[in-house]
């Protein structure tokens, strides 16, 4: 499988007061069709910049480094109609669907407004595949939802509409941010279960966003996790819970509580998560990890293979297979 | 449970106009004990936690904290000042529930003059510091305006300030829902560390059973204002007898899970939000 999105040492800095602050650095990933990849990290990990990137949505004034690609083409030359063409062959889900939708316009308004502009499709035609859409994402009576205004929905409902929305172009890769963190969680597993379904329908690629780990193990084939604006850890989403290859990764899962069982102590990570711009030289995880040696604070380890997966980290290879088994004695 | 009550709520009801928002909750919370409030947005749990602090009237039930009626509104700043000494709450966002001009200390000392009118300068500052070591803030951080402090670190000054009152019940209203994971097991242990070494009791308002079963030994389960389950933690969510419970159970994402569309899909979200 050629790979239909390639990221390769992406890097990115953005405005803040004057100075521009490194946000991302050396992310590379790879998509194939119809492929879902999981992005997990904590605030400032990056994992929102590198989907904008993508989308090349990246805030004004930002720097970016390092090659996007999109089945071939470089995403970062596009302009006038290939960029339009782009944005109709990537769509973003993001966390919040009441900040992106226009609130005095209609649902109806809001779904055919992408068919129109970029397809050139007309009016009667758009709202019947408007409708069709919303049908797919299990709502029913969509014309009368394309009537309705964005407050008269629920927030799983609205979210729904973004989904259903995103379909109308039928894009080739979708961008989920966090498309579930504001919703509860039976609408959760409703929501994830209709993304799920219509990618392994019609073959769409999904790059899903999220803090939870769990929630990425359960629908993406590989994940990446990202500390500090880097890649520490790619690896098949079923393993990455249960034998991880970073030490971050390995206290992200142990950190959680479980539903199964409560623990007199959770094993937190010492410190809090920062972001690319305050990271130390050296590893970024190094103040926080138990693991850490002097060699870790000296030098930024690259990522490199090992065990059919990717990590960033000095001494991944001797630490194989032990980084559970302290946390558990720890807990 | 045999032991003493510090809280007991009966038949508590609230209509908001037509909308019954909680229709017949009771609940109780012995000295030392932790309870959840669990349920989904719109089922009640914050409307139960509003009118046991004071913020909401009761439409009819009773509140009984401390061995004191409080289900009608304080009359008077005393005695709103003692029910203040009684229940305490933290909120879920810590960037919206501090005033962004005061220091941890600022906050810290404004509810110590309030609540301990007995304490002089020099014992207030004495209890500034020591409640800054239970939560875990350093000297630096305790001077600090909000703005300068992390999403933990705030949540840690809006624990201490809920602290200084000297309450019997800290009301958790998804305090721990708004942190990153690392940060999340932090403050959860520190809230386990907190009634180990106090005589105080929780009511923890969360959807996320997880935090539940780590921080809590009693559940009640809301749904459309009611209680449909109740039980102890670990039975509840081990056990669930109530298909609305078994069906939250299902929802959490753990290895092997796959996401199913429930039967509600097309049916029950249909109605206006």
């Amino acid at each position: 499988m050629s790979a239909l999105l390639e990221v390769e040492h992406l890097a990115a800095r953005l405005p803040v007061e004057g100075e521009l602050r490194t946000v991302l650095h050396d992310v590379s990933l790879s998509i194939a069709a119809g492929e879902a990849v999981g992005l997990v990290g904590e605030s400032g990990s990056g994992k929102s910049m590198t989907a904008r990137a993508v989308a090349r949505l990246l805030p004004s004034g930002a720097q970016a480094d390092g090659a996007i690609r999109f089945d071939g083409k470089d995403v970062a030359a596009l302009k006038g109609g290939g960029l339009r063409d782009y944005r109709g062959e990537v769509a973003m889900v993001f966390q919040d669907p009441r900040a992106h939708v226009n609130p005095v316009r209609t649902i109806g308004d809001f779904m055919v407004e992408a068919l129109r502009a970029l397809r050139g499709v007309d009016r009667g035609t758009a709202r019947k595949r408007a409708v069709a859409a919303l049908a797919d994402v299990g709502i029913p009576e969509g014309e009368r939802r394309l009537g309705q205004y964005p407050h008269e929905l629920s927030g799983g409902l609205l979210q729904r509409v973004m989904i259903a929305t995103m379909l109308l172009t039928e894009p080739r890769l979708v961008l989920a941010d966090e498309p579930t963190t504001a919703l509860d969680v039976t609408t959760q597993a409703e929501v994830m279960a209709i993304l799920d379904e219509l990618r392994r329908e019609r073959g769409m690629a999904l790059l899903f966003i999220t803090h939870d780990l769990e929630l990425a193990g359960a629908v993406c084939d590989r994940t990446s996790v990202m500390y500090a604006g880097s890649i520490v850890e790619t690896r098949e989403s079923a393993k990455l819970h249960d034998d991880p290859l970073h030490p971050y990764t390995a206290s992200l899962a142990t950190a959680r509580p479980t539903i199964d069982a409560s623990v007199r102590r959770l094993a937190a990570i010492p410190g809090r998560p920062v972001s690319a711009f305050e990271a130390p030289e050296g590893c970024a995880f190094a103040p926080r990890c138990a693991y850490a040696q002097d060699r870790c604070r000296a030098t930024r380890p690259p990522i490199e293979a090992l065990d059919g997966g990717l990590v960033r980290c000095a001494r991944a290879e001797e630490l194989r297979g032990r980084l559970t088994e302290k946390v558990v004695n720890h807990g | 449970m045999a032991d003493e009550l510090v809280l007991e709520a009966t038949g508590l009801r609230k209509a908001f106009g037509d909308v019954v928002a909680v229709d017949g909750v009771d609940l109780a919370v012995p000295r030392r004990g932790s309870l959840a409030i669990v349920g989904e947005s719109g089922s009640g749990k914050t409307t139960v936690a509003k009118m046991i602090v004071g913020l909401e009237a009761p439409t009819a039930g009773t509140i009984v904290a401390c061995g004191r009626d409080r289900s009608a509104p304080a009359r008077g700043a005393k005695e709103r000042r003692r029910r203040g000494g009684e229940v305490q709450i933290v909120f879920q966002d810590p960037y919206s529930s501090l005033d962004p001009r005061h220091s941890a200390v600022q906050a810290v000392d404004e509810v110590l003059r309030l609540h301990r009118p007995d304490m002089d300068k020099g014992a207030r500052a004495a209890r500034v510091a020591e409640l800054g070591e239970l939560v875990g803030l350093d000297e630096r951080q305790l001077r600090a305006r909000p703005r300068a402090l992390s999403g933990g670190q705030r949540q840690r000054i809006a624990i201490a300030r809920a602290l200084a009152a000297d309450p019997q019940v800290v009301i958790l209203d998804e305090s721990v829902a708004a942190l990153d994971v690392s940060i999340q097991a932090q403050i959860l242990n520190l809230l386990a560390d907190i009634r180990e070494r106090t005589d105080i009791s929780y009511i923890l308002i969360s959807h996320d059973l997880a935090v539940v079963r780590q921080i809590t030994d009693e559940v009640i389960v809301m749904h459309r204002g009611k209680v449909v389950e109740r039980g102890g933690t670990a039975d509840v969510l081990d056990h669930p007898r109530q298909p609305y419970t078994q069906l939250l159970r299902a929802s959490v994402p753990r290895p092997g899970w796959k996401p199913a569309r429930g039967p509600r899909a097309t049916t029950e979200e249909g109605s206006v939000a």
